[in-house]
C-alpha cells in the first residue's frame, strides 16, 4: 500500500493481549481547540475513557477529552499528492467498507511540524472517507500555514469526556503537578522561620 | 433541628461519640487506601496501575478530611491521629482489614465497600454537623469515578474467563461476613442520630445497601446469600443468611491489620515528634 496514507502509525500492531491503543486529545480552558496529548493502551473503550481521565485529566489540565481508537484514525502524510492518496484509500484492502461507503461526520486533525501536536481543525459533515480525505487536503491547502500531516476519523469513533465531576474534581490535585507537591508550603514556612530567626534565607 | 456549626459547639457528651464517628469514617478510607495502594507497580496493566494507585490515593485524601476535623476537635496533629494510635484504637470495619489479595478480591471488596460508602455519604450530606456535610460534598464528587471504575471491573471479571469468575466468586464468598460487618452500629449511635450528626441508622443503611447491590448480583448472576421478604405495605426487606463479623468499630481487628499497622506506622514510631 502507499505510504502516503494509512491507518495512523502502529495501527497494524495497535491491538494485542494488553489491549488496543487509543489516541487522546485534550482541551484546557486556555486552548481554542482539542490537541493531541498522547496515547494509552486499554482492553476496551470504557476502560480507555477511565485511563484517559487518569493520564490527561487528573490534575485539572483538561476540560474536555476525546478518546479515539487508533484503528479508527487515518493518517495523510503528504497533502500534495491527492490522487495517490485517494487511490490508496479506495483500495478495498486498506479501507473498512463502513467508512468508505457510509456517509457521516469526520473530524480532521492537522500537524504543522514534527514534534508539535495534532490539533483539531474541523468537522466535515455528510462525507465518506474519500470525500473527507479530499476535503481535508483541500482544507490544509487553503490554510496558508501548511500541514505536515493530517488525521481523519469518523466522529462516531470519538468518545468525549466533559463531566466536571471527572475532569474538575473538587479536591485540588494541582499540587501533584511536576512543580508542585505540598513541599511548597513547607518550604515557605521554613524560609519564614529562618528569616524570623535572623538567619540567611534558605 | 438546629445545625451544629463548628468544632467547639458540640455539647460535651457528644464530643467523644463524634470523634469516634469521624475516626470510623476516616479509618475505613485510610486502611482501604493503604492496602489498595499496594497495587502500585503490580496491577494487571500499566494504565490500570496508575488508575488504581490514584484511587487509593483519593481514599487516603478522604481520610485526611475527616482526620482534619478530629485534629480540630482534639488539638492533636494529623500525623499523630493517622499514625500515632495503637492498633486497637483504629475504628475501621474488618472488611478493610484484610490484605489486598488477588485482583478479584480487591475489586470485590471495593465494590461491596463503595456502594455502602456512597449511600452513607448521601445520608451524611444532610448531617447537622456542618464540617462533615462539607467534607462529604467534596468526597461524593470524587467517588463518582471510583464507582464507575469498580463497576467496569466487576462486570469484566464476572463475564470474562471462567478463572476470573471463579476468583471473583471465591472473593465474594470470603467477604460476605465482613461486608455485613460494615453495618455494625457506631459507638453511641443513638446519640449521634438524635443530634442529627448521623442521619440514618446503620441497620437501615444495610437495607438500602442490600437493595442497591441485589440487582447487580442478579444481572451478573453471582451468588447472593440474602433472602428477600416481600412486604404488602412497603419496600421488600432483605434478610442475610450469613452472620456478620463485627467488632471493627470497637477496635477489634484481624491479624492482617496488625501487619499493616506495623508497616504504616513504622516511620512515625521512630520519631513521633518529627515534622515532615
Amino acid at each position: 500500500m502507499s505510504n502516503l496514507v494509512e491507518h495512523a502509525p502502529g495501527a497494524a500492531v495497535s491491538s494485542d493481549a494488553d489491549g488496543e491503543v487509543f489516541e487522546v486529545f485534550q482541551q484546557d480552558r486556555r486552548d481554542s481547540f482539542p490537541h493531541h496529548g498522547g496515547n494509552l493502551r486499554a482492553p476496551d473503550n470504557e476502560l480507555a475513557i477511565h485511563y484517559a481521565r487518569e493520564f490527561y485529566g487528573r490534575r485539572q489540565e483538561s476540560q474536555k477529552l476525546w478518546i479515539i481508537p487508533r484503528a479508527a484514525l487515518w493518517e495523510i502524510r503528504d497533502t500534495r499528492q491527492l490522487p495517490a492518496i485517494l487511490h490508496a484509500l479506495a483500495r478495498g484492502d486498506t479501507t473498512p467498507e463502513e467508512y468508505s461507503q457510509t456517509r457521516g461526520t469526520f473530524a480532521i486533525f492537522g500537524q504543522k511540524q514534527d514534534g508539535k501536536p495534532f490539533v483539531w481543525l474541523q468537522d466535515l459533515e455528510q462525507v465518506n472517507l474519500l470525500e473527507a480525505a479530499e476535503a481535508a487536503v483541500g482544507l490544509a491547502h487553503l490554510r496558508e500555514e501548511g500541514y505536515l500531516r493530517l488525521w481523519l476519523c469518523p466522529r462516531s469513533a470519538i468518545s468525549e469526556l466533559t463531566d466536571p465531576d471527572l475532569l474538575q474534581p473538587p479536591l485540588d490535585r494541582s499540587y501533584r503537578r511536576l512543580d508542585g507537591y505540598n513541599i511548597r508550603e513547607k518550604l515557605r514556612i521554613a524560609r519564614q522561620r529562618v528569616q524570623a530567626a535572623g538567619g540567611k534565607p534558605l | 433541628m438546629s445545625e451544629i456549626a463548628g468544632s467547639q459547639d458540640g455539647a460535651p457528651d457528644l464530643k467523644r461519640p463524634l470523634i469516634d464517628f469521624l475516626l470510623a469514617l476516616a479509618d475505613d478510607e485510610f486502611v482501604l487506601g493503604y492496602w489498595d495502594s499496594e497495587w502500585t507497580g503490580v496491577a494487571p496493566i500499566l494504565e490500570e496501575d496508575v488508575a488504581s494507585s490514584s484511587i487509593a490515593q483519593d481514599e487516603i485524601g478522604h481520610a485526611r478530611l475527616f482526620y482534619q476535623e478530629v485534629a480540630t476537635l482534639t488539638g492533636m496533629s494529623l500525623d499523630r491521629i493517622a499514625y500515632g494510635r495503637k492498633p486497637e484504637e483504629y475504628r475501621q470495619v474488618q472488611l478493610v482489614d484484610h490484605r489486598r489479595g488477588d485482583w478479584a478480591f480487591t475489586i470485590a471488596r471495593q465494590f461491596l465497600y463503595h456502594i455502602a460508602d456512597q449511600l452513607r455519604l448521601e445520608h451524611l450530606s444532610t448531617s447537622t454537623y456542618l464540617p462533615i456535610a462539607q467534607a462529604v460534598a467534596k468526597i461524593q464528587r470524587e467517588e463518582v469515578y471510583h464507582q464507575m471504575h469498580v463497576h467496569a471491573w466487576l462486570e469484566r471479571l464476572a463475564e470474562s474467563t471462567p478463572e476470573a469468575r471463579q476468583r471473583l466468586e471465591q472473593a465474594l464468598e470470603c467477604l460476605w461476613p465482613d461486608a455485613l460487618g460494615m453495618f455494625e452500629p457506631f459507638p453511641d449511635e443513638e446519640l449521634l442520630l438524635r443530634a442529627g450528626i448521623l442521619t440514618l441508622a446503620s441497620a437501615s443503611l444495610q437495607q438500602e445497601w442490600l437493595a442497591a447491590i441485589a440487582p447487580v448480583f442478579e444481572r451478573i448472576q453471582l451468588p447472593f446469600p440474602v433472602s428477600r421478604i416481600e412486604s404488602p405495605t412497603g419496600a421488600p426487606k432483605y434478610q442475610p443468611m450469613i452472620a456478620p463479623r463485627l467488632g471493627g468499630r470497637r477496635g477489634q481487628h484481624t491479624p492482617d491489620f496488625a501487619d499493616l499497622w506495623e508497616e504504616m506506622t513504622m516511620v512515625y514510631r521512630v520519631e513521633p515528634q518529627a515534622s515532615w
